[in-house]
């Protein structure tokens, strides 16, 4: 008879055996986390305002193994002392993006209406194409970073909703990254090698 | 043979370091330009101290306390913009120390049948050696560690699990960890490490840099492998 397994829960009272706590960079080993002391917090959101989100009872959030003392990150075991905020589970939200095609684009040419970029595809190694795209496919923030030489991300793939609803999107983002020239990363590295030994001669 | 897409997936970059939380908040990665303003305004913001910092927006979910820092994204198309994300974060507070790094990739696949479900936990751990020990054997979790195949310090560990989000669904992660100091023998001691790792953000931005695109193939490879057996 084969039987089906139901997922381990916050009931689970095995000992973590693996990475221990100060080196372990599996993301679910956040669950590891301590309430912090909340008597002494400031729980600030935007504009001021004041949250925090509990996990609602059957979520699964987002680990897939909790840890033994059943905690998650900032999903309180016990009544925080400083006013809730109702809001929606912090879990998995079903949601995805199916990626179809994807590129990096190199802005070369900016104009009242469109601009042209060079485009090179991410996963793939086929020839470097020119396209132009309309302004108004850019968010506003966006827009702010539209400049020659500007670096951007083009998906093109099914956006599938909460609801099961399959649409197709193409997603343009300009890359946030301020740039680093080579000297600047020598000169980082230069500080840090001098601090790190002045540092390793005490 | 289980779908190849995955139902839900993530990646996530974790640092293990020395980290101040409450800079970590929505505001600060808008007015760095991090963040594009609008999703900064909407962001979810659970908590805020000097100890954790945790908030969410459409795409990102950013958690730190005072020893990691993890930013993770459910969007496959967002991984890229991530990856920048921290990239931008640790250039501007490059003294921050960092002495791992993991870039961990999780996945939630259908298997499409309780016979393919059932099939790769035995073929992966088999019960024959169990049964008369256990009643009813079955494979909760299992993790199979590799040695990095390039230069860095690390390792590339793989877990397997029932997913506890899709029924008879598999859950895999991919743990692509990097060291960049020695992690002290006993709880308390400090980091061991002859590097500017303890005292900067250079040796992990290098290796975010450098090893992404390896990193990522790699994770999709594993992956693939893994419903293939």
């Amino acid at each position: 008879m084969r039987i089906q397994r139901t997922p381990a829960r916050t009931s689970d009272t095995q000992q973590q055996n693996l990475a221990s706590p100060v080196e372990a960079t599996s993301w679910r080993e956040f669950a590891e986390f301590r309430q912090p002391d909340l008597a002494h917090s400031l729980v600030i959101g935007p504009k001021g305002s004041q949250a925090l989100i509990e996990r609602h009872q059957g979520s699964v959030g987002r680990q897939q193994s909790p840890a033994e003392n059943g905690t998650e990150t900032v999903e309180f075991q016990e009544k925080p002392s400083l006013p809730a905020t109702p809001g929606p589970p912090v879990e998995y939200t079903r949601a995805r993006f199916l990626v179809l095609g994807s590129w990096e684009g190199v802005v070369l040419e900016v104009t009242n209406e469109t601009f042209i970029a060079r485009l090179t595809d991410i996963h793939s190694g086929r020839p470097d194409e020119i396209a132009e795209f309309h302004k108004s496919d850019l968010s506003g923030s966006d827009l702010e970073l539209l400049e020659p030489e500007a670096i951007f991300y083009w998906f093109v793939g099914y956006n599938d909703n909460r609801s099961g609803q399959r649409a197709r999107s193409s997603i343009l983002r300009f890359r946030r990254l301020p740039a680093w020239t080579p000297e600047e990363d020598e000169q980082a590295r230069a500080w840090a090698h001098e601090a790190a030994q002045i540092l390793w001669r005490k | 043979m289980a779908e190849q897409t995955p139902l839900v997936a993530g990646t996530a970059i974790v640092l293990r370091g020395a980290f101040n939380p409450a800079i970590f908040q929505p505001a600060w990665f808008a007015v760095e330009k991090l963040l594009p303003g609008e999703e900064a305004e909407s962001a979810k913001v659970e908590i805020v101290t000097s100890q954790i910092t945790s908030f969410t927006t459409a795409w990102l979910t950013i958690q730190v306390t005072n020893d990691r820092f993890m930013a993770h994204t459910q969007l496959a198309n967002m991984e890229l913009p991530l990856r920048d994300l921290v990239l931008a974060t640790f250039r501007l507070l490059r003294h921050t120390p960092i002495s791992v790094m993991g870039l961990n990739r999780d996945a939630h696949y259908e298997m499409g049948s309780a016979e393919a479900w059932h099939r790769i936990g035995n073929l992966l751990a088999p019960k024959e050696r169990w049964e008369g020990l256990l009643n009813q054997p079955g494979t909760r979790s299992l993790t199979i560690e590799g040695t990095r195949p390039d230069k860095y310090e690390g390792y590339i560990r793989v877990k397997l699990e029932p997913s506890n989000v899709i029924p008879l669904g598999l859950f895999i992660e991919i743990n692509d960890h990097f060291q960049f100091a020695t992690p002290p023998s006993s709880p308390g001691d400090p980091w061991k490490s002859d590097t500017e790792s303890l005292i900067s953000s250079a040796n992990m931005l290098a290796a975010l840099e450098g090893a992404w695109d390896e990193s990522f193939k790699r994770a999709r490879s594993l992956m693939e492998g893994v419903l293939k057996f």
